[in-house]
């Protein structure tokens, strides 16, 4: 096996889930892996999470395809919270899961003990150093999850050295602090950030005051621009990392498809040729999705300036994704579209996992009821769209929004 | 039940010995958030609190990076380990460090918010450590619950500004750097941060080799669980950053007798909380919300 099909087989692109629906995206849009929340010990109290149907769908929908599911249980448990978790664990395993990722002793001792789940260790456990690794390898689990406050050289050296499997954050929001170790959102709002209730108190303005006088009139904060690997993917896969992860159980349909896509170009291109032609235009796929501003995160050090984020909050809201395709009749070219945001008769761009992108001049558009339309405007809604080339199912409709 | 505390001067060293039982140092390449890093006194300090019998905790609570932990073992090895209790550490890879030192039976494991439950804290037991800190951030019952399975001493945070947030970003250094200005704010004790909707409480914020700091403003205290804390409870920190030594002296005499002195706490003016001591923090925040 040539080096460069031995980093295939071994490099995987681990992409979150917050539903069943997004675990589809993500695996059609290239995910080797995902990882999803269930209803209990999951660290996203508020993202939708999973039932045990859509568990078992999930499953059974991503080995069919040759990809894997990991459960994140990554709460540190308070004493009543243990009720319950081995059954918990025992469902899991019945739904086929992979793998738990845990931070808690406790979760990874019983599922060790009483079911045969591979057990990855959470970032939540903030490992940095090579004995840390291997107390968890140890223990019995096969995966650390790396802490993201590590520059480049420290995750080779640890990966380089440690028999675990070496997984690490490429893509996404990032904790200002050590993960798993802040407590400011359990004092500023009362909401437990080890068990899913983080209220992202960090991302927060705060006015900084030397003996009672403010120090300057712009607004303090901790949050951190979210972290973005284009650039080191190829370092990283040489390195010998076996996971890499991309952050966001929160995020939209869209972004874990555009998100998901763009690094699976860059690592195959860099497994089928040995090199990237292009970053920029990585960089520009990733534009559309709905990120905040982006930077290397610890990747050449300690963060400077240029990876803070001062005086702005937010996100940017694109809603350029307008249309999820469902089904495309090659006879008509009608496909039946669910909207997800306002369209017109404009040029649209049909985004897709197994093709380049391509336009057309969106003319024709029939409602629900059969109508005519010059605007859908309501989501979630199912129209017909006249497209004149093939598109498939989970393709994804764009439109152009500044 | 034993009382630790840190020290500022080096001058108060006997007073504070009078009262606690032990007390909490470092040096500033390998700890965070010190009240002084007494350097070439730090022997001196050892030696001295050795021979008046009390215990000597070696503060290591930083996460480490391997070249970090190498330079960490270098400075365990030119310290007088047989005078030394203990070492507190906030990162699992030490453990290997003290065991190559034969010095793993010192280790007491401090990740401040992470053992929350009887398995999570005993988890360290086949390990043969000193003891581990029971997290901050739970209920007194959950800490009495504990303490009653517990397979090794614990240890307890009861007094003084409770730790919010540690990040490893020089964040101080970065925010004056964004308004084009040298950072004049490092190691600097007396910033606060407010937040416009709390505006009853100043956070203490402190940024220094390890990284940055946010604390509560107001002081955490343990007044009134104190007589069933001691039932489980093998060692009780009182932590005077921000503070001074006279305040520590003031404070672990309150403790001993159990008794607030209310004329003394007046004297001080601060505002006093119970943390999560009779009221938990909940998963989503529904108090709130």
């Amino acid at each position: 096996m040539n080096l460069q099909l031995r980093v295939k087989k071994m490099i995987e692109l681990l992409a979150p889930a917050g539903d069943l629906d997004k675990l589809k995206i993500a695996i059609i849009y290239g995910a080797d892996a995902v990882f999803i929340g269930g209803k209990s010990f999951s660290l996203r109290a508020n993202a939708s999470n999973f039932t045990t149907q859509d568990l078992i769908e999930g499953c059974k929908f991503a080995h069919e395809r040759g990809k894997k599911v990991y459960v994140t249980i990554n709460v540190i448990p308070h004493q009543k919270d243990k009720t319950g978790l081995i059954e918990y664990l025992k469902t899991l395993e019945e739904a086929k899961v992979d793998a738990i990722i845990a931070a808690s002793p406790l979760i990874i001792n019983t599922a060790l003990a009483h079911t045969n789940l591979e057990v990855h260790i959470s970032t939540q456990q903030s490992a940095l150093n090579i004995p840390t690794v291997n107390y968890w390898h140890n223990k019995g689990a096969t995966r650390v999850v790396l802490g993201r406050d590590i520059d480049l050289k420290g995750i080779e050296h640890i990966t380089k050295n440690v028999d675990a499997e070496i997984e690490v954050f490429i893509h996404g929001g990032m904790c200002a602090g050590y993960s798993g170790r802040c407590a400011l959102s359990n004092h500023l709002t009362n909401r437990d950030a080890n068990r899913g209730g983080c209220a992202h108190t960090c991302r927060w303005f705060f006015d900084i005051k030397k003996d009672e006088q403010s120090t300057t009139d712009i607004p303090f904060s901790m949050g951190s621009k979210d972290l973005s690997a284009v650039q080191e993917i190829t370092q990283l896969i040489d390195m010998g990392v076996s996971s890499l992860k991309i952050e966001g159980r929160m995020k939209s349909l869209h972004y874990i498809a555009t998100v998901v896509n763009t690094y699976r170009q860059i690592i195959d291109e860099y497994v089928y040729t040995g090199a990237i032609k292009d970053y920029q235009m990585y960089k520009e796929m990733l534009e559309y999705a709905e990120n905040r501003e982006t930077s290397h995160g610890f990747f050449y050090g300690v963060p400077t300036k240029d990876q803070q984020l001062y005086e702005k909050r937010s996100e940017r809201v694109m809603q350029n994704f307008v249309g999820l395709i469902l089904d495309y009749n090659p006879e008509t070219k009608f496909a039946t579209v669910e909207t997800k945001n306002v369209f017109l008769l404009e040029a649209l761009e049909v985004f897709s996992p197994s093709a380049p992108k391509r336009t057309f001049m969106n003319e024709q558009m029939i409602n629900f009821k059969g109508e005519v339309i010059e605007r859908a405007s309501r989501a979630k809604e199912q129209i017909k769209v006249y497209i004149p080339f093939d598109v498939k199912p989970f393709d994804m409709i764009r439109a152009k929004r500044i | 039940m034993k009382i630790l505390t840190t020290l500022h001067d080096i001058q108060y060293l006997d007073q504070i010995l009078s009262v606690a039982d032990g007390i909490l140092i470092g040096h500033t390449n390998f700890a965070k958030t010190l009240t002084n890093d007494f350097g070439t006194e730090t022997n001196q300090i050892i030696f001295h609190a050795y021979n008046q019998q009390k215990e000597i905790f070696i503060l290591l609570n930083r996460i480490f990076t391997d070249s970090e932990l190498t330079q960490v073992e270098q400075y365990i090895k030119d310290l007088p380990n047989d005078l030394i209790t203990g070492f507190i550490g906030a990162d699992l890879g030490l453990i290997s460090v003290l065991e190559k030192l034969n010095l793993s039976h010192k280790f007491v494991y401090n990740p401040e918010t992470l053992l929350t439950n009887d398995v999570d804290f005993n988890d360290l037991a086949s390990l043969n450590i000193k003891g581990v800190f029971v997290s901050k951030e739970i209920t007194l019952n959950d800490i009495l619950d504990i303490g009653a399975l517990k397979q090794y001493q614990l240890f307890y945070f009861g007094h003084g500004h409770m730790s919010m947030f540690y990040s490893k970003r020089q964040m101080l250094n970065t925010f004056m750097d964004y308004q084009n200005a040298s950072n004049t704010l490092h190691e600097d004790k007396s910033l606060r941060l407010n937040e416009a909707k709390r505006p009853d409480e100043s956070y203490p914020i402190i940024e220094d080799d390890a990284g940055t700091h946010v604390f509560r403003g107001h002081i955490f205290n343990s007044f009134k669980a104190i007589d069933k804390l001691e039932s489980v409870v093998d060692y009780f920190i009182v932590d005077t950053l921000f503070l001074d030594d006279a305040y520590a002296l003031d404070i672990i005499k309150m403790y001993k007798a159990k008794v607030i002195d209310a004329s003394i706490m007046r004297q001080y003016n601060q505002t006093l909380h119970d943390g999560f001591l009779f009221d938990e923090s909940t998963i989503k925040g529904e108090k709130n919300d």
